[in-house]
């Protein structure tokens, strides 16, 4: 029982890392652009799609070439996106309900285009598993180690990036309130641009790790975007810091779920801590006065 | 060629009744969801659990399937009540894939992925008498949505979506008022979902996702809602333009090229309108 909860606990840490790098690219998002982009969803898959594309059977590229490309494919699209879509809405001053509604339609456009051109099914590249390395009674897998080590250095180099250096105090200052940075002389669109790019470049990282595990398939992105979404309002706030860390918590969380409900009821418990830490969160700023 | 238009009609009717319910919930009240399909399925199980496993009559079983989804809608108005426009969406987006988990692995009542077979049509089983049932429960339906938008409860509804301040301030329970809308809407979309699984006598899980939710929304927003003629246009618009692409293009990308369409027409329709996305809202 102690194996298996500390097993786990051990995966639970392997996918909250992975949360967490995606709740720190959610948050960012919505912190600066005020609405929950659902396209985080496409761009995470994206990524995976262009990893396992590049790395499999018919291009077989180095694996620094599949990532770069994987990077570039996820960059790209969330640029095109703000661009061409939630760009033109804010200048128009949509309320926030709009650019969400138009993202939900962009992430059911781009899903169905990825089945129409790699297949609704699970695409999977050359196998990257690695050898499985004993820590005592529990094991990981080398790909996971490597994501575990790779998504916690991607988040902490975006805690330090937005916590420390003048662009992260620009993109603060943007997202704590838009009107006063343009006042300031802060070029707010460029400001959204940026925190776009940063944003798709970190959750490219997890995706592709993903990716080289499990391989790539339409919806691929949808449940930790709404694992990210649930991390963000759980933590709240503007630290980058509590949404990694809520992100690891809830990976974690996750994995316990499966222990407790069983694989199948998972999925459903974990959508129901999303449901519910909104209305709580709700219920709370109503009770401090600030809603 | 005659029984494949008359299906065209069929669906096309049965979306007039959701969109309706939708546009009584999402246009006139302002809750915006993404979770109709839920409901739309909560109806459809029900029906097809009540006459496969309980022998319970065709008719009765639908009746069932709106109490179902009035409970449904109501916890779900309760739980949104509070939110605002974002955290409705976004609440009822996770909802919608809760749905679709549960009637998935909750394979001891709804046989999972396998989905129910055997719901027995209408009775008799001519099928004229099926188009009349599902026709005229459409125009009741409509007329009855049309009907309620039009009546003060209506304009409480329009009100709160305005200004919840000053309907509020007019002495009417907006919280109530939310709630009743929800769930009068789920139940209506619930019928409509019980009818459904009588007339194609098989229900899966595939058939109630997220992407349904979306076809609704997108029917709603293209057809700008607030009158019987947009609901029929915006109905009829996305059930006919995928039918003439599924035809040009058939083969097993013609259902993803029908979910590229729906969500394609609600980004350029949400561009298109960005300060108001139903019509009903300028009158």
């Amino acid at each position: 029982m102690v194996t298996t909860t500390g097993q786990l606990i051990l995966n639970g840490l392997v996918t909250g890392a992975a949360y967490g790098v995606l709740a720190i690219g959610v948050g960012l998002l919505y912190k600066i652009a005020g609405f929950f982009q659902f396209t985080v969803a496409s761009v995470y898959a994206v990524a995976a799609y262009a990893a396992v594309q590049m790395a499999g059977p018919g291009m077989a590229v180095s694996l620094a070439i599949s990532v770069l490309a994987s990077v570039f494919a996820a960059t790209a699209l969330a640029l095109a996106l703000e661009t061409g879509l939630y760009g033109p809405l804010r200048a128009r001053r949509a309320p926030p309900l709009v650019p969400m509604l138009a993202s939900i339609g962009s992430v059911v456009v781009i899903e169905n285009v990825s089945a129409i051109l790699f297949g609704p099914g699970l695409l999977t590249a050359r196998s990257a598993v690695g050898t499985v390395v004993s820590l005592g009674p529990w094991h990981l897998t080398e790909l996971r180690i490597a994501q575990l080590a790779a998504c916690t250095l991607t988040g902490a180099v975006l805690i330090a990036a937005i916590k420390r250096s003048g662009m992260g105090l620009t993109l603060r200052a943007v997202a704590s309130d838009t009107v006063l940075a343009s006042l300031q002389g802060i070029r707010t669109s460029a400001s959204v641009r940026i925190a776009t790019a940063l944003s798709a470049t970190a959750i490219s990282v997890p995706a592709i790790f993903v990716a080289f595990d499990t391989g790539a398939r339409p919806q691929l992105g949808n449940f930790p975007f709404l694992m990210a979404v649930a991390a963000v309002l759980v933590a709240g706030g503007h630290s980058p810091l509590r949404w990694m860390t809520a992100g690891l918590l809830m990976g974690v969380l996750q994995q316990l779920a499966i222990l407790v409900l069983g694989a199948r009821w998972a999925d459903p418990a974990m959508f129901s801590v999303l449901c519910g830490a909104l209305v709580l969160r709700h219920a709370r700023r109503g009770v401090r006065g600030t809603s | 060629m005659i029984a494949y238009a008359i299906e065209v009609v069929l669906l096309i009717a049965i979306y007039c009744l959701l969109v309706a319910a939708f546009d009584l919930n999402g246009g006139y009240a302002g809750l915006v969801s993404v979770c109709q399909a839920a409901y739309f399925g909560c109806g459809a199980y029900v029906a097809a659990f009540l006459t496969t496993r309980l022998n319970w009559s065709t008719g009765v079983d639908v009746v069932a399937a709106g109490i179902a989804g009035a409970v449904f809608g109501a916890s779900v108005g309760w739980i949104t009540t509070r939110l605002k426009a974002d955290g409705v969406l976004l609440v009822t987006f996770g909802l919608q894939i809760i749905f679709s988990a549960v009637v998935l692995n909750w394979s001891e009542v709804t046989r999972g992925a396998m989905g129910m077979p055997g719901i027995p049509g209408f009775e008799p089983p001519q099928r004229s008498f099926t188009v009349l049932y599902v026709l005229a429960a459409t125009v009741l339906g409509v007329a009855a949505i049309r009907y309620i938008s039009r009546s003060p409860y209506g304009r409480v509804l329009t009100a709160i979506r305005d200004s919840e301040t000053f309907a509020s301030s007019l002495g009417k329970s907006v919280h109530g008022s939310k709630i009743s809308a929800t769930a009068l809407s789920a139940s209506i979309t619930a019928v409509a979902g019980g009818m459904y699984a009588h007339w194609q006598r098989y229900i899966s899980p595939e058939s109630f996702t997220i992407d349904r939710s979306i076809l609704v929304l997108s029917m709603l927003v293209l057809g700008g809602g607030g009158s019987t003629l947009a609901i029929i246009l915006g109905a009829a618009g996305l059930v006919v333009l995928p039918e003439l692409a599924r035809l040009t293009v058939g083969g097993p990308i013609a259902a993803n090229l029908q979910g590229a369409l729906y969500g394609a027409v609600l980004v350029i329709a949400v561009c298109a309108r960005p300060r108001g996305l139903w019509l009903g809202t300028s009158r």
